[in-house]
C-alpha cells in the first residue's frame, strides 16, 4: 500500500478542516462522499479516518460521519439514506439490538441528522455469546421509532431508539458485526483525540495570556507540569490508534480508545480547572468540547470499563501482543 | 585494544537481508540453543557482580554467535547491518522468555555516542559490546541532579594528561564497572553548560576510588565515585574540550530512546511472566493488568518510533521526553500489575523468586527518577514543544 506524504496528508487535514468549517454538520457525510474520501477510505483508511474523525474532534462538530465506515462496509445502500443505529450506551461490546421468535428488537442510538434516513443498519446480537456471529440488517425507517435526547450534550443532535420490527420487515446484509467495530472504535478514538488537542490549545491560549501575580499563568511551574502532562497523554493515545491501525488484535483497539479517553478526560479535568472560572461559563467555548467528550466516549464501550476489559483478557490469555511489530 | 573475531564455526547471521529475515532467523536460533540458554530464562537473585557474570556467559553466547554483532559497524568488532537489528535480538529475546541482561543497557546508551564522538576509542568499544567489560555514565554529582550543568568535578589539562578531581554520585554499578563515560568541568565555575567536557576514564586509574551504595531493592545498585589527582592520558577527552554538553545531550537521546525500547520489551515479558505466575488472582487484578497494557501500547508506539528516526539519524529534540514520561509510568505500572496478580506474596513471600520480583518492584519506582527525573521531562514539555511563555 502507497503511503501518503507528509505533503498528502497536509492538504488533506486542510480540506478536511475547510469541509468540517462551511458545512452544516449533518451534511458532512454527503460532502465527503462527493469529495471522493471513500475511495480515500478504501485504499488509505488509516490517514483517511485520523485525519477526519481528530479534525471532527477539533471543530466540536456533531456530524454523523461516523455512519460512513459501516455503510462503506454494507454494499448497496445509500450514503446519503441511510443512517446506522448503534449500541446504546452499555458496558458491552455486543449490539443492543436483538432478533427472537420473529421480532427484532431495536435499541440503540441514532447520530445527528437520522431524520434524513429512509433506512436504518441495525447491528444485531448473534445467537452465541461472541460478536463474530452478529451481524448488520436493514430496516425501514419508517419501521423504527427515535425519540431525540438533550443529556449533557443537546448539540448532538442524537436520538434513542426502542421499537419492535417483525422479521418480514428486515433484510439481512453479510456484513458483520466484528469486522466494522474496531474501525469504529478506532474513529472514536481518533475524535477523543481531536476534542482533548482542542481543549489543550484554548488551556495553553488561556495562561499565557491571564496574567496574575504580575505574570502569567503559564509562568508557574504547576499549570506548566499540567499541560506537559496532557501533551504526553495525547501522544500516548496517537501512537496507540496508530499502532491499533496495524493489527487485527481487537484488544489493541480498545487499549487505544481506553488511551484517546484518557486524553480528552485529562484535558477536560485540568484544561478546565487552568481556565478558572471562565471555563465553566456558557460564553467560553470550553464546555462544548467537555459536554462532546464525555459523550462520546460512551459509544462503543466507554474507555473506563475497557481498561478493565482488556485486562481479563489478558489475565484469561496470560499473554500480551506485541504492536506494532518492529519488523 | 584488539578486536576479538567470532572463532565459532556458524554462519554469521543475515544482517544484509530484511529485518523480518533477521528476527525469523533468530527465533530459529534461539529455539535450536535452547539447552544452553536455559539458565538464562529468569531474572537471577544475588550481587551486582554475581548477576554481571552470569550476564556475561548470555551475552558471549550471542556475541559470537553474531547476534549482538548485527548493526554495529566492523569499526567496535560489530557485522555491519542497519541498526535496528540490535532492536530486533533484544525484543526477540526478551519474547522467547529470556532475560534482557542489564548490562545491555548501557551499550546502547554509551555505544552509539563513543561512535559518534570518539573515532579513536572504537576498538575498546568492542570489549564493552561482548560484555567483558561493564562500562558506567557518571554525569550526576552529590550538589548537581536535576540541575546537571551546575556540576563541579574538574579536569585540568597537564602536559599531555587531564588530572581529574572530584565526586561523582548515583552511578549505576559503578563499583563493577571498567570505564565511566565522566562529564567533568574544564571551564570556570560559572561556565554552566558551556564549560564542560566528555571523558572516558579506566576506573582503574590511581586516584580513584569506587564506593557502593546499598540501595532499598537490596543490591548495590548504584555507587559513588571519588577523584583525587587521578591523571588519565589526553586521548581520554570525548568529543571536543568544552564541548561535552553536546555529547551528554546526544547521549540522552538514546537513554530515552533506545533504552526506552529495550525496557518496554522487558516489561513487557515481566507481564508475562507475572500473568503466568501461579495463583493469579485474575479478577482483583484485572483493572491493574489493563493499566499495564495501555502504558507497555503507548511505550511501545513511541519509542518505536524513535527508535525509528535515531536509525535513520534524525536529532530528536525534545520530543522525546514525552518517552521518558512514558517509560517511568510504564514500569510502575507492569511492577504493579504484578504485585496485584501475585497479592500478597511482594509483601509476605519467602520463596524463591519472589526476592526478584521485590527487586524489580523497587526498581520500577526508581524509573522516574533516572536518568533525568520527570519533573525535569515536563519542563521541557512546557519549554521547548508548548513553549509556553514564562513572563
Amino acid at each position: 500500500m502507497p503511503e501518503m506524504s507528509e505533503n498528502e496528508l497536509a492538504l488533506l487535514r486542510e480540506s478536511t478542516r475547510s469541509l468540517l468549517d462551511s458545512a452544516d454538520p449533518v451534511a458532512v457525510p454527503g460532502a465527503l462522499a462527493e469529495q471522493g474520501w471513500l475511495d480515500l477510505l478504501s485504499e488509505e483508511p488509516e490517514p483517511a479516518c485520523s485525519v477526519l474523525f481528530e479534525e471532527q474532534g477539533r471543530a466540536c462538530a456533531a456530524t454523523p460521519a461516523l455512519d460512513l465506515v459501516v455503510l462503506d462496509a454494507a454494499g448497496p445502500v445509500s450514503m446519503r439514506t441511510t443512517a446506522v443505529v448503534w449500541p446504546d450506551f452499555r458496558r458491552s461490546l455486543e449490539p443492543s439490538s436483538r432478533l427472537a421468535d420473529d421480532v427484532l428488537t431495536v435499541v440503540g442510538v441514532v447520530l445527528a441528522g437520522w431524520q434524513r434516513a429512509d433506512e436504518y443498519l441495525v447491528p444485531v446480537a448473534g445467537p452465541g455469546a461472541e460478536s463474530a456471529d452478529s451481524v448488520l440488517v436493514r430496516v425501514p425507517a419508517d419501521a423504527v421509532t427515535a425519540i431525540p435526547f438533550a443529556g449533557l450534550d443537546a448539540s448532538a443532535g442524537m436520538a434513542l431508539v426502542r421499537t419492535t420490527v417483525s422479521r418480514e420487515a428486515v433484510t439481512p446484509t453479510e456484513l458483520r458485526w466484528s469486522s466494522v467495530l474496531p474501525r469504529a472504535q478506532r474513529c472514536v478514538g481518533h475524535e477523543l483525540v481531536g476534542l482533548a488537542a482542542a481543549v489543550h490549545t484554548i488551556a495553553q491560549e488561556h495562561v499565557a495570556q491571564r496574567r496574575q501575580f504580575g505574570k502569567p499563568l503559564s509562568s508557574l511551574q504547576t499549570v506548566r507540569h499540567r499541560l506537559a502532562d496532557i501533551e504526553v497523554a495525547l501522544a500516548a493515545a496517537r501512537g496507540a490508534l496508530a499502532a491499533a491501525w496495524t493489527t487485527d488484535d481487537r484488544r489493541v483497539t480498545w487499549a487505544a480508545k481506553s488511551l484517546a479517553w484518557r486524553a480528552a478526560a485529562a484535558a477536560a479535568r485540568d484544561g478546565q480547572q487552568l481556565c478558572g472560572a471562565m471555563g465553566f461559563t456558557r460564553e467560553h467555548q470550553l464546555h462544548r468540547f467537555v459536554r462532546r467528550a464525555q459523550l462520546v466516549d460512551c459509544l462503543l464501550g466507554p474507555g473506563a470499563w475497557l481498561v478493565g476489559t482488556l485486562g481479563r483478557d489478558l489475565v484469561e490469555t496470560r499473554e500480551v501482543p506485541l504492536v506494532p511489530a518492529l519488523a | 585494544m584488539s578486536v576479538v573475531v567470532s572463532t565459532q564455526p556458524v554462519s554469521l547471521p543475515p544482517v544484509d537481508g530484511s529485518v523480518a529475515e533477521f528476527a525469523t532467523a533468530f527465533r530459529e536460533w534461539l529455539a535450536d540453543n535452547a539447552a544452553v540458554l536455559e539458565p538464562h530464562r529468569h531474572p537471577l537473585p544475588g550481587t551486582m557482580a554475581e548477576v554481571f557474570a552470569h550476564e556475561q556467559r548470555l551475552r558471549r553466547l550471542l556475541w559470537d554467535a553474531g547476534w549482538t554483532r548485527s548493526g554495529w559497524p566492523p569499526e567496535c568488532g560489530g557485522l555491519g547491518g542497519d541498526p535496528l537489528l540490535r532492536g530486533v535480538v533484544l525484543e526477540e529475546l526478551a519474547a522467547a522468555g529470556y532475560s534482557i541482561p542489564e548490562s545491555c543497557g548501557l551499550a546502547e546508551i554509551i555505544g552509539p555516542t563513543i561512535l559518534h564522538f570518539a573515532p579513536a576509542r572504537h576498538g575498546e568499544l568492542a570489549a564493552m559490546l561482548r560484555g567483558d567489560e561493564l562500562w558506567c555514565q557518571g554525569f550526576s554529582e552529590p550538589e548537581a541532579g536535576s540541575d546537571l550543568a551546575s556540576l563541579r568535578t574538574r579536569a585540568t589539562r597537564d602536559g599531555d594528561r587531564w588530572i581529574l578531581n572530584g565526586q561523582k554520585i548515583w552511578t549505576s554499578r559503578g563499583h563493577i564497572a571498567r570505564r565511566i563515560l565522566l562529564l567533568a568541568r574544564t571551564g570556570t565555575p560559572e561556565s554552566r553548560h558551556r564549560g564542560l567536557s566528555m571523558f572516558l576514564v579506566d576506573l582503574q586509574t590511581p586516584g580513584i576510588t569506587v564506593r557502593p551504595i546499598p540501595c532499598a531493592d537490596g543490591r548495590e545498585a548504584l555507587s559513588e565515585v571519588f577523584f583525587s589527582d587521578a591523571a588519565i592520558p589526553a586521548d581520554a577527552l570525548v568529543g571536543e574540550v568544552d564541548g561535552g554538553w553536546a555529547v551528554a545531550m546526544y547521549l540522552l537521546q538514546f537513554e530515552r530512546g533506545n533504552f526506552a525500547w529495550q525496557r518496554q520489551a522487558w516489561l513487557r515479558s515481566r507481564l508475562v511472566a507475572a500473568l503466568n505466575e501461579p495463583d493469579a488472582d485474575a479478577d482483583a487484578a484485572a483493572e491493574a493488568v489493563g493499566e499495564a497494557y495501555l502504558n507497555l501500547l503507548a511505550l511501545r508506539a513511541t519509542s518505536l518510533d524513535t527508535l525509528r528516526r535515531l536509525v535513520a539519524g534524525e536529532q530528536l529534540g525534545p520530543a522525546i521526553s514525552v518517552v521518558k514520561v512514558l517509560l517511568s509510568t510504564t514500569d510502575k505500572a507492569v511492577l504493579d500489575a504484578a504485585r496485584a496478580l501475585m497479592w500478597p506474596r511482594l509483601e509476605i513471600g519467602d520463596e524463591p523468586g519472589t526476592g526478584v520480583w521485590r527487586q524489580e518492584w523497587w526498581f520500577s519506582r526508581m524509573a522516574s527518577v533516572l536518568g533525568g527525573t520527570v519533573e525535569v521531562q515536563r519542563d521541557i514539555i512546557a519549554n521547548r514543544v508548548l513553549a509556553l511563555p514564562k513572563e
